[in-house]
């Protein structure tokens, strides 16, 4: 088993991967130009994420032009705090650790997709001072609009942004693999 | 004089192909903000609301005089510019005999506090209200002049053949009901401007007591003309005599009718409304070199070939109009108490704005606090030379019910100075001063939307977020978003939303900071993911 995808798929939960990311009247569009995927609904009680703690609503694992990515996803249909769409994606990340083999190679690209008119400049400000951590990743969370595709935010995120692809020095697909 | 409720209803105005804007109503509101993308046409509507103020305003008092004077916009003082043109010839018989019916009824009725004015009467003042084609160069002229432009075609939008239409159109509020007050059409043709107007009939025209009493002196001539001339006999001298008499304090009493019905009508347009345009910065530091050019170049005109000069806008006279008119007895200085602009001073600039006048001109200069010397403008911080027009318009010049229009007040503002203006202008408005700006400033909006926000607390609530005279009353508030669209080739326009939850008006800027927002995202994401 040499895919991340696969991988991950195989430590989670059958009853808890499923296929539509949407949450109240915001969704986000997955499937399409998206390789291959795992999409985890972080609400799924199999998980035994006790009640009390922070969760994200959907844990993204896919494979797009031979690079993989990792995002915790969090699905705002109204107002929101930034300090608490932080720890929501973080616990996100936390989760989506204990999947990923070590030593796996990805891209980390946490993403709030909101359908608000405008976000208070103080609710920017506290998404962009706290990062998300996973591993050797510190990355900044990304917006993206309800109703929209994950893969714009994630193909920017990856080896297309990042330069020509000797320039690279990010993960390949081929070289993932699980111990 | 007028029940201030009744006086209340929105006043709108329309424009369709005017300028850049395809189409757009805006309700004037005590507070009025302009936003939106560069060249969608806030600065053409602000001129145009301006343009329409001096058209409708009221000239009863030796200010409107001098202004009118100042503007070339009237001959007589105290005449109206444009409504009513009352004509001040004989009343008919009908007319004359309806009027004394009725201020009869009202007289022995004494117990009423407010009238409302029957169809009969309305009939009477209605003519007035109706303009003529003797209104249409004073309207175009007018209009023409605020813009600088010399052809009206120039203020229709490109590629449009039937012209540019704005219409005026006032509301009353009766008991929950909106009643058609007055509308005004004017239509700017390339063939020739059109215009029309009308009190619509079922109109509720309400007028209080006071007005009476006011007016007792000509009332009672009316009334006891009207009982003399039953004395007479048909054909006597006498009776032509009383009739004349009749018919004078009859037309005086409509004319006083006329201009109390004028605010009803036509709404704040009545009042004067001042501009200080985007420009004025330059223009404080500059007006005494425009004057010396202009006043150098008429001994020696016709002397050297013509050279092309362009117009400057009719904004801009009139704000140079004003700058030379301040302090030198055509302005009245204020009472400290009643001193609009001395807040500014205190809370935003720090020190006080001075006018000398060592050669006939007005300099301008700033008194820091405490230093007791005086900085010519032009070496003052852009700030200060930014906001003294300010100051100086509301210490000498404004009054309680005016209309003041800002082109963009945050220019030359540090971020913490827009939202303390934002403060002092909310503050006017609460003070009685209506104000119209354009801005593209996230900061006022802000500060605008927090003011609003604010409002919804109770008054011991509002501690340590605004002063109790800055909060403002969200009727009061009107935002209009100005969008560009390429399918209409021009400009709409919309009324903006607060935002109840992010406390922000939605006028787009959401937009750009939430691009820049996902640009650092990337840029640190990349940064991470290279290094």
């Amino acid at each position: 088993m040499d895919c991340l995808v696969d991988t991950v798929a195989e430590s989670v939960p059958k009853k808890c991967q499923v296929r539509h990311c949407q949450g109240g009247s915001c969704s986000l569009l997955i499937g399409e130009c998206v390789d291959r995927f795992v999409l985890v609904n972080v609400d799924c009680n199999a998980l035994n994420i006790p009640k009390d703690q922070y969760r994200c609503d959907y844990v993204l694992v896919a494979e797009i032009n031979r690079e993989y990515f990792v995002s915790p996803i969090e699905l705002k249909s109204g107002h929101f705090r930034g300090s608490h769409v932080v720890l929501q994606l973080q616990a996100g990340a936390s989760l989506v650790n204990r999947w990923l083999p070590p030593g796996a190679a990805f891209r980390l690209v946490p993403i709030l997709a909101h359908q608000r008119e405008s976000i208070h400049p103080v609710e920017l400000r506290a998404l962009r001072e706290q990062k998300i951590a996973l591993r050797d990743n510190d990355m900044q969370v990304v917006l993206v609009r309800c109703g929209t595709s994950a893969h714009e935010a994630l193909s920017k995120s990856g080896g297309n942004g990042l330069g020509t692809p000797d320039e690279l020095p990010g993960p390949k697909a081929e070289s993932v693999g699980r111990p | 004089m007028v029940l201030e409720q009744e006086s209340q209803g929105p006043l709108s105005v329309a424009v369709r192909d005017f300028g850049p804007i395809r189409r757009a109503t805006v309700d004037l509101r005590p507070l009025t903000v302009f936003v939106g993308q560069s060249n969608t046409g806030k600065s053409y509507l602000a001129i145009l609301i301006y343009a329409l103020h001096n058209l409708f305003r009221t000239t009863d008092d030796q200010r409107s005089a001098r202004r009118s004077a100042m503007l070339g916009l009237s001959g007589a003082p105290g005449e109206l510019p444009l409504v009513p043109q009352l004509k001040r010839g004989r009343m008919s018989a009908d007319h004359v005999r309806t009027l004394v019916g009725w201020m009869s009824s009202v007289v022995a009725d004494r117990g009423k506090l407010r009238e409302v004015l029957p169809e009969s009467i309305i009939n009477i003042v209605r003519p007035s209200f109706e303009l003529s084609s003797k209104s249409r160069p004073l309207i175009e002229n007018e209009i023409k002049r605020c813009f600088g432009q010399n052809d009206v075609s120039d203020l229709i939008r490109f590629g449009t053949r039937e012209g540019a239409s704005i219409e005026i159109k006032k509301v009353g509020i009766t008991d929950s009901t909106y009643d058609d007050m007055f509308s005004c059409n004017i239509r700017l043709k390339p063939q020739g401007t059109e215009v029309s107007s009308s009190i619509p009939t079922g109109a509720q025209y309400r007028i209080e007591y006071g007005h009476f009493r006011k007016n007792f002196p000509l009332v009672r001539n009316v009334l006891e003309a009207s009982k003399r001339i039953d004395l007479f006999a048909d054909q006597s001298r006498e009776l032509q005599r009383e009739k004349r008499i009749l018919d004078h304090y009859s037309s005086r009493y409509v004319s006083a009718l006329t201009r109390l019905a004028l605010p009803i009508a036509v709404g704040p347009l009545h009042t004067h409304a001042y501009y200080l345009p985007a420009d004025r910065t330059g223009i404080m530091h500059a007006h005494r070199v425009v004057v010396s050019a202009l006043v150098g170049s008429v001994p020696t005109a016709g002397l050297r070939p013509a050279i092309n000069v362009p117009p400057l806008s009719g904004i801009l006279t009139d704000f140079l109009q004003e700058l030379l008119g301040l302090d030198s007895g055509l302005s009245e200085q204020r009472l400290p108490e009643d001193n609009l602009g001395k807040h500014i001073e205190d809370k935003v600039l720090a020190g006080s704005v001075v006018i000398e006048r060592n050669d006939g001109y007005p300099s301008f200069s700033y008194r820091p606090d405490g230093t007791g010397r005086n900085i010519p403008l032009a070496s003052s911080s852009s700030m200060v030379s930014e906001l003294a027009p300010v100051v100086l318009y509301l210490r000498h010049i404004v009054q309680h019910g005016d209309v003041l229009i800002i082109e963009e007040p945050e220019s030359h503002l540090h971020p913490e100075m827009q939202a303390a203006f934002a403060c002092e202008i909310s503050r006017l408005v609460r003070s009685g001063v209506r104000v119209l700006i354009t801005t593209h400033s996230e900061l006022i909006l802000e500060q605008l939307g927090n003011l609003i926000r604010a409002s919804n607390l109770p008054q011991s609530s509002q501690i340590d977020i605004a002063d109790s005279d800055s909060v403002l009353d969200p009727d009061s508030v009107g935002v209009w978003l100005f969008t560009s669209e390429a399918e209409e080739q021009g400009s709409t326009v919309e009324e903006a939303v607060l935002d109840s939850d992010s406390g922000l008006f939605r006028v787009g800027y959401g937009t750009v900071r939430e691009a820049l927002y996902n640009q650092s995202a990337l840029t640190f994401n990349r940064l991470q993911a290279v290094g």
